[in-house]
This record gives structure tokens, sequence and C-alpha cells, in this order.
């Protein structure tokens, strides 16, 4: 039996179950802990057990589960009208659930450091010190609410750069006149971080030991999948999503997504991507815990 | 130079900065009440090297003098609204001031306290449990459940002395639990509910600043000496001393948990063993400082102060 745990990704979701049933496993899908299912947990000096009950009858037991793919921390949609009250009863699922994660004996894909499960984003300069440790280079960036320091960062580097918040996944390209206006007023609310983009972006999936790109890429880029795969290792994870670029100072790493979404890789890629993961669990190869060959 | 990073409305927050003041030791304090209006912030990562500075009306700071950084952070209702009257979600700007300092935080080499990764681990403490385990201290019988019956059998297996607390980071205090109210609770709640065993014996809270450990015992009959005045419950603290090896497990689980100052809550019980509850990493330690006069906030001073560079 195979676990599918935590809110599904769009477009991910429906290809590793597909790519389950292909390979005949048993899958549990269980977006989050809800009334209809009974969950126990037990925790001692003398060791721990787990049981999940459904609704359905059916009754599974920690060491009955073979594998386990984490998706989405469930999160409180921010409209919600009385999120004041819900905010306690989720951080209590959110707490029981990422205990049920460490505890799980089988593999995970990924099993979540803290930082991961409870941010809404970890951003590129939480990461810096473990590029630098894998030998890759993150872009250039400078972070600042003083308009004439954002500026100069931007004209040492060529004026190809996109405001990035930190908290969020989206970036926008700063070019015009108007950009820069409302930037700056952006700066006087909260420092603005601003990032060296230069385009093509190229998209990197590392699964295990293997990394998986969007498109064609240049050797540059290809001669880095040995740092990627241990960018990882070095997160404890062993599924993540980097973007990078070139500029002329050499590679750069932009972005890294500890909860990848794929949707810059075509559907075929995707599939590939969905058989690695399962063929992780089923042999049981993860690279925070076995490192790989290479 | 330490960079205290917080709000003055904050007691810890304050306690400390007046003992930097006493102490004679350089800071800088960076009001999260006024940040970022008050302050001009330059930072920049280039080729892996990060550089930058933080300018107040008084003070220049470069990050490169800073020996150790000093972190509560405000609660957002503490702060400034936003400037735009609402046309901006307050909430939102404040996320991204603090993911903010944080990315400076990373980037520095000097200690701090804490960085936000080994902050987080508190959100659940039955990952916590998990993590101490495989140490010498002992872990009471705990049960995460949203299952009655279970619970009931729980409070029959524990003879009745059964505690609820949050399973979360979202601290409710610990009560003990009558049967009555153990129905209730499952009554008035769908979602999970950690229950653990009423170990008995005597508190103790473990500060570990570094490789520094100051031991409190916390003599009360409550069974939360946090709450125990309101309640009307004396409560006395002596400095107390620890069992080699427990005191070494105190600090190998603050550096587990990529911490370098941690309140942890421990309890003694009568036939000598050591229960561990949690690894608290933002510890409000004034309480256990006044009351025992333990110097907790100089050892921290003394370890911010002499720029220990990160491993």
């Amino acid at each position: 039996m195979f676990l599918l745990l935590g809110e599904p990704i769009p477009g991910i979701s429906e290809l590793l179950l597909a790519s389950f049933r292909n390979r005949k496993h048993e899958v549990l899908i269980i977006p989050d802990l809800t009334p209809k299912m009974r969950f126990v947990l037990r925790i001692s000096t003398l060791g721990t057990s787990c049981e999940l009950h459904l609704d359905d009858g059916r009754s599974f037991l920690d060491k009955q589960i073979d594998g386990a793919i984490v998706q989405n921390p469930p999160r409180i949609p921010r409209d919600l009208p009385n999120i004041e009250q819900e905010e306690y009863a989720r951080s209590e699922k959110n707490a029981t659930l990422f205990a049920w994660l460490w505890n799980l004996k089988c593999p995970v894909v990924n099993r979540y450091p803290a930082i991961f499960w409870y941010s809404t984003r970890v951003p590129l300069p939480f990461f810096r010190r473990l590029l630098a440790q894998c030998n890759l280079y993150a872009a250039d960036a400078a972070l600042s609410n003083v308009p004439l320091e954002l500026r100069r960062f931007a004209s040492n580097v060529g004026d190809q750069v996109r405001y990035a918040p930190l908290s969020s996944a989206k970036s926008f390209r700063i070019e015009t006149a108007e950009d820069w206006i409302g930037l700056s007023k952006m700066a006087e609310l909260c420092p603005v971080n601003l990032m060296q983009v230069v385009p093509p972006i190229y998209m990197a999936c590392v699964v295990g030991c293997t990394v998986y790109w969007n498109k064609a890429v240049p050797p540059i880029l290809t001669d880095l999948e040995g740092s990627l795969v241990q960018l990882a290792v070095a997160a404890g994870l062993s599924f993540i999503e980097v973007q990078l670029l070139v500029t002329n100072d050499g590679p750069r790493v932009c972005s890294i997504e500890a909860f990848p979404s794929l949707a810059r890789f075509d559907s075929g890629t995707c599939k590939i991507i969905a058989d690695a993961l399962l063929g992780l669990l089923v042999t049981g190869k993860l690279t925070s815990s076995s490192p790989c060959d290479t | 130079m330490i960079l205290v990073c917080g709000g003055l409305e904050d007691q810890v927050t304050r306690f400390f900065c007046d003992r930097l003041k006493k102490h004679g030791t350089s800071f800088r304090f960076l009001d999260q009440q006024i940040y970022p209006a008050m302050y001009r912030l330059r930072c920049r990562w280039q080729s892996n090297c990060f550089s930058g500075s933080l300018e107040s009306k008084e003070w220049h700071l470069n990050f490169e003098a800073v020996s150790g950084v000093y972190v509560r952070h405000l609660r957002s209702s503490q702060r400034c609204a936003g400037k735009l009257g609402g046309a901006v979600d307050d909430s939102g700007v404040h996320a991204e001031n603090d993911v903010g300092l944080e990315s400076i935080f990373a980037a520095l080499s000097c200690p701090v306290a804490n960085r936000i990764g080994g902050v987080v681990s508190n959100e659940s403490k039955p990952y916590q449990t998990l993590q101490i385990m495989g140490s010498s201290l002992r872990i009471p019988s705990t049960l995460v459940t949203n299952d009655a019956t279970e619970a009931e059998e729980f409070y029959e297996l524990c003879t009745g002395r059964v505690v609820q607390k949050s399973a979360s980071g979202m601290s409710t205090g610990t009560r003990q639990l009558s049967r009555k109210e153990l129905g209730q609770l499952f009554a008035e709640r769908e979602g999970p509910v950690q229950l653990q065993e009423l170990v008995a014996g005597v508190d103790l809270r473990i500060h570990v600043v570094g490789e520094q450990i100051f031991a409190t015992r916390i003599l009360s009959k409550a069974v939360d000496y946090r709450f125990a005045e309101q309640a009307g419950i004396q409560v006395r603290m002596e400095p107390a001393n620890l069992p080699p090896e427990i005191a070494k497990d105190c600090i190998r689980l603050t550096e587990k948990f990529g911490l370098i100052f941690s309140g942890i809550d421990l309890k003694e019980s009568p036939d000598g063993q050591f229960y561990a509850f949690e690894v608290n990493p933002s510890p409000g330690f004034i309480l256990f400082e006044r009351a025992t006069g333990q110097q907790i906030s100089m050892a921290l001073i003394e370890f911010l102060s002499t720029n220990r560079q990160r491993v």
C-alpha cells in the first residue's frame, strides 16, 4: 500500500495515480485528516505506533504502508471569513500530519524538514549557504527599501531585473518608468527583493539522483547535474524543482521549489518524473537516506 | 556588536536590551514596530557573497560588524499598520518584512538566537517528541487522536492521570482532564487532540546557551506552573543540577533542532528518571532569571558577543 499525503498538486497527482495503477500498486489518498477517518498516533519511550481507520472499514498500520509521496501541506484559504477560529484547528491538524510524516518508517518523498512544511515558501536566500556548499551560484540580488540602491543594483546587472517578493513564488519584470514608480511605492512598505534575471529560464527537476530538464539545455547546465542532486540531498529532499539561467558570469540558480508543480514541464516529461518518483519509493533509493552511487 | 530584533512591547526583548545596556555591550536595536519605515536597508548577494547595512536616524550598522543576533519577532498586531490605509494586506507586508530579515540572518555567519529554520520545529510537539526519542531522556506516554474511544482507553491506561495540551505551537496551556472533560473535548472538536500521561515529579526548565546549561527546579502543585499564580497556587524556583548525561542530551537536542538558545521542559520523576516535553526555541527566560538570579541573559550576551563563526 502506498500513500499520497497532503493536498493534491494539480497536474502531478493524476500522473502519480496513473503510475501507481500501471504498476498495480494500491494507493491510499489522504489530502487531509478529516472527521470521517480515525487517526491514532501513540508515542512513548518504548516506541511509536500509528493507525488509520477509514469510514469504509479499511484500517492501516504504519507498517502496512510501503511508501509515501507528500504533496502540499493543507492550508487555510486567506479569504476565509472565520479564519481565526479555523487557525487553531488547522495548526493542530498540520502538527499531527507533520508528526505522522516523520513517524512513517517507509520511504517518503519528501520527508520535509519543518522549515518547508511550515513556511508558505522558503525563498532563495535561505538556500544560499547550501548552494555555495554544492558549488552552485545563486542569481545576484538586492534587498532594499532605498530606491536609489535598487536602481544602482539594476544598473550593475545590465537592467535585467525582476521584482521577486521573498514570500511569493511570483516575480515581475521591472523595465518601464512606471514599473520603477510602483517599485518605489512598494519599498515604502517593505524592502524590495530585486533579482538579476537573464532569459531564457531553464527548469531542472531533481528526482533522487536524476535530473530532468524542461527543454534542451546547454552543456554548461547539464554539467551541474551532480551539484543539483547534491543540493537536494543537502536540503534533506529527494524531489525539488530548480530554476536556472545563464549569465555572463556563468549559470545561476534563481529559484528552488521544495513543492514542485512541474508547471513548465511537458506532459511527457511529467509522466517520466511521476514514474521516477514511484521508482524511488519502490527501490527505496532515497537520496536523503541513501547517497547516490555517483 | 549585537543586533537585537523585536519590539519593546515584548518584555523579554525589553529585559534583554536593559541587560545589554547594564553590561555595557554595544548593540543596535531593530524596532519591528517601526520597521522598515524608519530604517534604510541595503543588502546585496553577489556571487554567493552577502554584504549590507542597516541605518536608523541615530546609527549605521554594517552587517559585517555584527557578532550575534537576538530575535523575537513582534506579533503582527503590535506593529504599525500599513501606510496604504487597508489597501494592502498588512499581514502580507509583515510576512514579507519578516522573511526579508530572516533572509539576512540566514546570510550572516555569526550566531543568531534563533534562526527561523530551528524555531519552526516547535510548531509540532509530537514531531519534537519523535526527535527527542533515542536520547537518555524519557518520553511521556502520548496519544494524538481524533478517536474518543481510543482516548477513553488511554485515560484508563493512565488511571485517569491525563493532561491535554496543544499539538501545535499555538499553546493553550496544559490541563488535567476529568473523564467528563475528556468526553466534552471530543464532543466539541472534530480534529486531533494531544493527550499525555501526567508524569509525577518536579518540573525543570533547562536553558541552553551554546554549550552552557542553566537548570531551574520549579516547585509548585499546579499542573501548568505558568498559570499557577493566576489560580492562586504558589510557585517557587531554585537553581538545580543535572546529571551530566541529561545535560549533554539537552545540548545535543538544542543543536539537533538548529538552535543556539533553547528552553527545554523536563520533569524529574520520584524514581530519578528525566522526562522531556518540549524544546522551546524562543524561551521567555526572564521569569527564571528573576526568580533564581541565574545569569541566562549574561551567558547569551557573551555568546552573541564573541563572533563565533557558523560551521
